[in-house]
């Protein structure tokens, strides 16, 4: 602990008011900046496109086009992290639920708050180097809290989606607006989470919204300019597929075929407002040129009445052509979900065995299904299922008038926490919520213009909940170890080198866990949630691990406004 | 005077006030003044005369702009929705987007309003059925909601029952999503529900 430490620790014991400033939002885009000595240079491509075997940066939302969450720093390891202290934390200036997954190159750190305002960072000491407060549009149609994921940068431009559907990209060294594009219209339901994804001269970044009825799409924005390049809309002009009567897992869906068949015949095809959002970044391949992502669930959410189908490509594993934004592969999990039961965590790209035993191009994703799917990279195709993730109860079992109990339930399985992935150890760690949910049915309605569409009501009994943190070996579909917690399970994890894992918990405990036993091995309590990813870096000779504390507005964990960074 | 003569009275006083602004653009003043004529049923301080009309000062402003331009299209139009819907005829959308702005910076009233006390069982019961229910997904930091999703905390307790009722008859159907979430209930537990939420300073 040094001097700079115990000073902003004289700053942060005071209580500071919960400043939620919803109403002063409207004032207008500010930008503020501070002299400084630091002088981010324009992050290129190559660095990025090398970006997993950084040591001491952490250049992508999730470290890397793979999206491993995995980082080559191993300062910190499991004999070294009990030495792991707080050296600094910076106080956001707004107190609301914290999903920011922080960025760190040329020694500053770009994190975001709730309702969308980004700060640089000195990676090193904390102190704020420029902030970006937006001005949000009159309406936002929100499902989930005021969330934002964070920012990537490319050539001296940092990228951010915001709530009221727009991307604006922003001068790294400054934070002036350099370009602010409108992208979909919220008052029609469209909003964004997502941190977008920086390459190739492009910005990828996906709309949600599927509780309001909108279309979803993945888009790509010239990163200069803005302008927009391609769209690939995640529900297709024929989405009807193949009438599955059965998911990805080989569950029953309990489908009427014939009376889906007549409504189709009736009301023609609903892609138009069959939702599909896009809540996470994508992973890129930039060898084969493609871009492989999750689409989430269809609207309305529960009620198949108005969707015949099997509501392509909801609930699904999509790879595109990053060039053209054109349809390469698909595999649905859950055609005609009736659940909500959405494909929300980041993809992973990592070599995986196939059941041959051959050792092939793989993508891996954890669905709130609460099973963990390994797929052939190059056709979608799916190789295996692990076993379930969660207990489950009554899978696909169709929503009636008086309720029905279902595990998992909307909140996963696995949310929209990402995977960490250590391809040497063949694990990939995740982070389940146990929640039972009654799932009721109700009357149909029709398309309701961008008002909440949920075709369903939904529920949690009285019953325990709980969560873990779990390994999985994704060659085998087998769970190697688990650490159960007393309460769902949210936000992200990191893995390194230094064979450890790293995950915050909602009551606001962060610790670092043996990656290879699950023993856990240091831990930090903060004054709220930690419900975020963490990241890793190095600056002259000690690596840092940054998390964000503010909590969750779904899971209702305690709210916080800070950057915590700890180091050794 | 009978509450439908009320209504009707103060509906001329407001559409006086309101029609020769719509001939100019919205300038700030204009709206001050038509945001003005909104005083007449929905007073700036102390609960509305009729208990069956919402509290609008200080809430959100996606949500107030949307339920204008709702009046105005006829998607939002139960009964007692009539004087909202003749009110809201000759407004433009630039003027309901200004008129919402307007009404969501102003501070939401002080009123007396008979509240339900934290020790009593109903309010804990409602507190429970909230959280349960994951209002806080959309109606978040602590029921005041944000944009297009309204503040509940401290609503007029009369008009919150009936925009419930409203919405579990499907009388008011421009939210099916509220209408699904609201029918699972029981007339007891929605009573619980509007103690918790209403009775919230």
């Amino acid at each position: 602990m040094n001097s700079a430490m115990s000073a902003w620790c004289c700053v942060f014991l005071s209580v500071s008011p919960c400043i939620s400033g919803l109403h002063a939002e409207s004032v207008g885009s500010k930008s503020s900046t501070a002299p400084t000595a630091l002088r981010p240079g324009p992050l290129s491509q190559d660095r990025l496109t090398a970006a997993a075997t950084s040591r001491t940066e952490f250049l992508l939302t999730h470290g890397s086009y793979a999206q491993t969450r995995f980082h080559l720093a191993d300062r910190i390891n499991r004999e070294t992290v009990q030495h792991l202290k707080l050296a600094w934390s910076f106080e956001l200036d707004i107190k609301d639920s914290l999903q920011t997954a922080p960025i760190v190159y040329d020694g500053v750190m770009y994190v975001t708050s709730a309702f969308n305002h980004v700060f640089a960072l000195d990676a090193k000491t904390g102190k704020e180097l420029w902030s970006y407060k937006h001005a949000m549009g009159p309406v936002v149609s929100l499902c989930c809290g005021p969330n934002n994921r964070g920012v990537e940068a490319l050539d001296g431009l940092v990228y951010m989606g915001t709530l009221d559907s727009r991307v604006v990209a922003l001068d790294a060294r400054t934070g002036a607006v350099a370009w602010d594009r409108q992208i979909a219209d919220p008052a029609r339901g469209y909003s964004i989470t997502m941190a977008p994804t920086a390459v190739a001269g492009k910005v990828l970044i996906g709309l949600a919204g599927a509780e309001y009825g909108i279309r979803g799409a993945l888009k790509a924005l010239d990163a200069k300019s803005g302008k927009e390049l391609w769209t690939f809309y995640t529900t297709p002009e024929n989405s009807v597929g193949v009438w599955a009567t059965t998911d990805a897992v080989g569950l029953p869906l309990h489908r009427d075929i014939a009376a889906e068949k007549a409504a189709l015949a009736k009301l023609g095809d609903p892609y138009k407002t069959l939702g599909g959002s896009v809540w996470q970044n994508p992973s890129v391949d930039l060898k084969s040129r493609r871009v492989y992502f999750v689409v989430g669930n269809p609207s309305p959410d529960l009620d198949g009445a108005a969707r015949p189908g099997d509501n392509l490509y909801t609930d699904s594993l999509v790879s595109i052509d990053l060039d053209t934004g054109r349809y390469v592969c698909h595999l649905q999990y859950v055609p005609h979900d009736l659940w909500d039961l959405d494909a929300v965590s980041p993809t992973v790209l990592t070599a995986v065995k196939n059941r041959a035993g051959a050792t092939i191009p793989g993508v891996i994703h954890a669905g709130k299904t609460g099973y963990l799917y390994v797929h052939d990279a190059r056709d979608c195709s799916l190789i295996r299922v692990s076993e379930p993730l969660v207990a489950v109860k009554n899978e696909r079992v169709l929503p009636t008038d008086e309720g029905v109990v279902i595990r998992p339930g909307p909140n996963g399985g696995v949310s929209a926490s990402p995977l960490a992935v250590n391809a040497a150890q063949g694990l990939a760690f995740a982070l389940t919520t146990e929640m039972a949910t009654v799932y009721f049915k109700t009357p149909s309605t029709r398309y309701p213009e961008g008002k909440l569409w949920l075709g369903g009501a939904f529920k949690i009994p009285e019953e325990p909940v709980g969560g873990a943190l779990l390994a999985v070996d994704y060659n085998s579909g087998k769970v190697r170890w688990k650490v159960e917690k007393p309460a769902p399970m949210f936000g992200g994890i990191l893995a390194t080198a230094g064979g450890l894992v790293f995950t915050g918990e909602g009551d606001g405990k962060f610790a670092a866990y043996d990656s290879s036993n699950g023993k856990e091995l240091w831990s930090y309590r903060a004054d709220a949630g930690v419900n975020a990813p963490p990241s890793t870096y190095e600056i002259d000779g000690k690596q840092y691990i940054v998390v964000g504390a503010g909590g969750n507005t779904q899971l209702d964990t305690k709210r916080g406004n800070k950057i915590l960074a700890f180091a050794y | 005077m009978t509450s439908t003569l009320r209504l009707l009275r103060r509906l001329a006083a407001f559409l006086i006030l309101l029609a020769p602004l719509h001939l100019h653009s919205a300038h700030a003043q204009d709206v001050q003044q038509q945001a003005a004529a909104c005083a007449a049923c929905h007073p700036t301080s102390g609960a509305p005369a009729d208990p069956l009309t919402p509290i609008i000062w200080g809430q959100n402003e996606g949500y107030l702009y949307l339920q204008l331009r709702d009046f105005k299209r006829g998607t939002r139009a139960a009964e007692k929705d009539a004087a909202m819907r003749a009110v809201t005829q000759p407004m433009t959308d630039a003027q309901m987007l200004a008129i919402a702005k307007y009404v969501s910076a102003q501070s939401w009233p002080r009123h007396s309003s008979a509240r339900t006390p934290r020790t009593d069982p109903l309010f804990g019961h409602g507190a429970k059925l909230a959280a349960l229910g994951a209002c806080g997904g959309c109606h978040f930091n602590s029921w005041q909601g944000y944009s297009a999703n309204p503040r509940l905390r401290g609503q007029s307790p009369a008009y919150l029952t009936a925009t419930i009722e409203d919405f579990r008859s499907g009388k008011r159907a421009n939210s099916p999503g509220m209408s699904d979430l609201l029918r699972i209930y029981s007339p007891e537990e929605v009573a619980a529900m509007v103690a918790y939420l209403s009775s919230l300073e």
